[in-house]
């Protein structure tokens, strides 16, 4: 190859990769890198955690049957599958020895909104009450439930001091001892307000109940409103990016024993924007990249499934995730995807409860925006 | 790389064996074009450079000199993700985002000062290099809303092979790895210390390596060597 040659080559080469290499980059602001991005904030719900008012009987045995009664009234739980039910236990300050409350009469009154002819909505109870009830499966998110009995009818419980009272769920019809799925208390020694307008009557806590106040985990405090107070505020946000829904959200209590944190969508119909349908998203996890399932971080867990995430000290957990795609989902392929969801929620789910059917318990909640529902 | 120094060693042995002629206290002069790789880590795209050597021959083995190496390239922009935010999520209706890269034009500048050691041959040299220097990284004032420069230690080394055209001229390619000292990739981020830059979609944005305080670049040049008032031997 003669000089000539070899420059030629040389020079064509270089200009080559000169040429290859100068382009400069900028981003430019009217072509964004894929879908565009519609976010809302959750919003903390106030009502329905479980909540209610429990009445007690008088400190001894009374001349007046009024006064022995033992009156637990409730809302906001879960219905539960065959095999599991909610029973009521009494036991004294110490709660060593507990009594099952038997023998009660339950009145359950279901409220249904319906829509007049007008286009109105209308609430109509419907009351539903059994005798000799020795507990009960009833619940859903329009369901109040009293549940009455007497010291008389609580086996062996004679003229003790009642200074708890305890709602637990059972898989067991004739269990003689609660089980640690210990979710409703009240005690006499820390009642609040006058729930049901007697002196011996209390707003039950929604949590994990321990045998001093030192050791119990109150996750809701009923109001005087009758409200479940959330004992924190959580925060987050979902954000929606083309088939892509995001969930991330932080500062939650760690879930009472027997309970996680679930997500659901909920889809509206076309025309009247009415719900029509519930999507179950997934239990929640840890924030990415670990996304550790946080099925099992309810409070009482012998094994923490995220100890960094999961705080023991603290009774919370510092963030949670949900990553979900609408390829995924048959019911969110619209176009665009996610069309007609109106609802995104953090659900607090009963373990004793069917999956994938959203409980009444709603945490947070966002409404979407129109561009993601399409309506 | 193994064989490219086997190569070099080969080229070497022959000539060694070819009587190798360089002359001692002369200047060359050497320009070079080619290309540029940095690690992943860097945030620095590849690009094109081109650079002047002059070297001093303290004899026929060893030679000192300067280099300076120019580019502009662009940083990785995968690396730089932003969001643009209309709207408050905090109210009805919530926000809407537009997802960028930010990437960006990069001018780097290299000045080192350097020792060369060589098997002269009387057509084919082969050279190992290494020196120290500064690189010089300068950013859009305007696009970074700020002036952004980056001014740090560097350490060059490398190796090539001269041809040997005529008695003036000849052509040369070389290898030399660059490592910047102090290095800090955060600079490149136009939108850095601002919010908007975490996205809740990381798997579909996945975030660069691990950011390092070094970073290690790869060029490969083309030269022109000239040497004024040679007497034959270049």
């Amino acid at each position: 190859m003669n000089m000539q040659r070899i420059l030629l080559v040389t020079a064509i080469a270089a200009v080559g990769i000169t040429a290859a290499a100068c382009a400069d980059e900028r981003s430019i602001t009217t072509e964004p890198v894929g879908d565009l991005g519609f976010g809302i904030n959750l919003a903390k719900q106030a009502t329905n955690l479980p909540r209610g008012y429990i009445r007690f009987p008088a400190a001894v045995a009374s001349a007046t049957p009024n006064n022995d009664s033992l009156v637990v009234v409730l809302r906001g739980l879960d219905t539960l599958p065959a095999g599991s039910s909610y029973a009521v236990w009494v036991a004294d300050d110490s709660s060593t020895v507990w009594f099952r409350a038997t023998a009660a009469r339950l009145t359950a009154v279901r409220t249904d909104t319906i829509f007049t002819a007008a286009g109105d909505p209308l609430a109509v109870p419907t009351t539903f009450v059994s005798n000799g009830v020795n507990g009960f499966s009833n619940g859903g998110s329009g369901e109040a439930l009293r549940f009455a009995t007497s010291r008389a009818s609580i086996t062996g419980v004679g003229t003790t001091t009642i200074g708890v009272a305890l709602v637990t769920i059972e898989t067991s019809a004739t269990a003689t001892a609660p089980s640690n799925r210990r979710i409703i208390w009240a005690r006499r020694s820390e009642r609040s307000g006058t729930g049901g307008g007697a002196n011996d009557s209390s707003f039950v806590r929604f949590g994990t109940f321990g045998r001093s106040i030192a050791q119990q985990f109150a996750y809701s405090v009923t109001t005087t409103a009758g409200n479940a107070n959330l004992l924190i505020n959580p925060r987050g946000r979902v954000e929606v990016r083309g088939p892509v829904m995001v969930l991330n959200d932080s500062n939650y209590l760690r879930p009472p024993a027997g309970y996680y944190y679930a997500a659901y969508a909920v889809k509206f119909d076309t025309l009247r924007g009415r719900f029509q349908d519930t999507v179950y998203l997934g239990r929640r996890t840890t924030p990415f990249p670990e996304q550790i399932s946080l099925y099992d971080a309810d409070f009482g867990q012998a094994t923490n499934p995220a100890p960094n995430i999961v705080l023991e000290a603290s009774r919370t957990i510092l963030g949670m995730r949900t990553r979900v795609s609408a390829d995924s989902l048959p019911k969110a392929q619209g176009t665009p995807p996610w069309k007609e969801f109106g609802l995104v929620a953090v659900t607090l789910e009963s373990k004793s409860a069917l999956e994938g059917k959203m409980g009444s318990s709603i945490i947070m909640q966002a409404f979407l925006p129109k561009s993601i529902r399409g309506r | 790389m193994r064989r490219f120094f086997s190569a070099c060693a080969l080229v070497a042995l022959a000539s060694s064996a070819a009587q190798a002629q360089w002359q001692a206290k002369a200047f060359s002069v050497t320009t070079r074009i080619g290309g540029q790789s940095s690690e992943r880590s860097s945030s620095l795209d590849r690009s094109a450079l081109i650079g002047v050597d002059t070297e001093y021959s303290l004899n026929k083995w060893f030679g000192i000199g300067t280099s300076v190496d120019v580019a502009r390239g662009n940083t990785v922009r995968e690396d730089f993700v932003t969001r643009l935010r209309y709207g408050l999520a905090s109210t009805g209706g919530g926000d809407s985002l537009y997802y960028q890269y930010l990437g960006q034009a990069i001018d780097r500048v290299h000045l080192s000062a350097f020792g060369t050691a060589r098997i002269p041959g009387k057509r084919v040299t082969p050279f190992i290099m290494g020196g120290v220097g500064t690189y010089f990284l300068a950013l859009d004032p305007q696009l970074n809303g700020r002036n952004t420069k980056i001014n740090e230690l560097m350490y060059t080394g490398g190796a090539g092979i001269s041809f040997k055209l005529s008695d003036k001229a000849g052509i040369q390619f070389d290898a030399r790895l660059t490592q910047y000292q102090n290095y800090d990739r955060a600079l490149l981020n136009p939108a850095r210390n601002r919010a908007e830059q975490n996205t809740p979609f990381p798997e579909d944005f996945p975030p660069p390596p691990a950011a390092k305080n070094t970073a290690l670049n790869t060029m490969f040049t083309l030269g022109f060597r000239y040497v004024p008032g040679s007497t034959g031997q270049n």
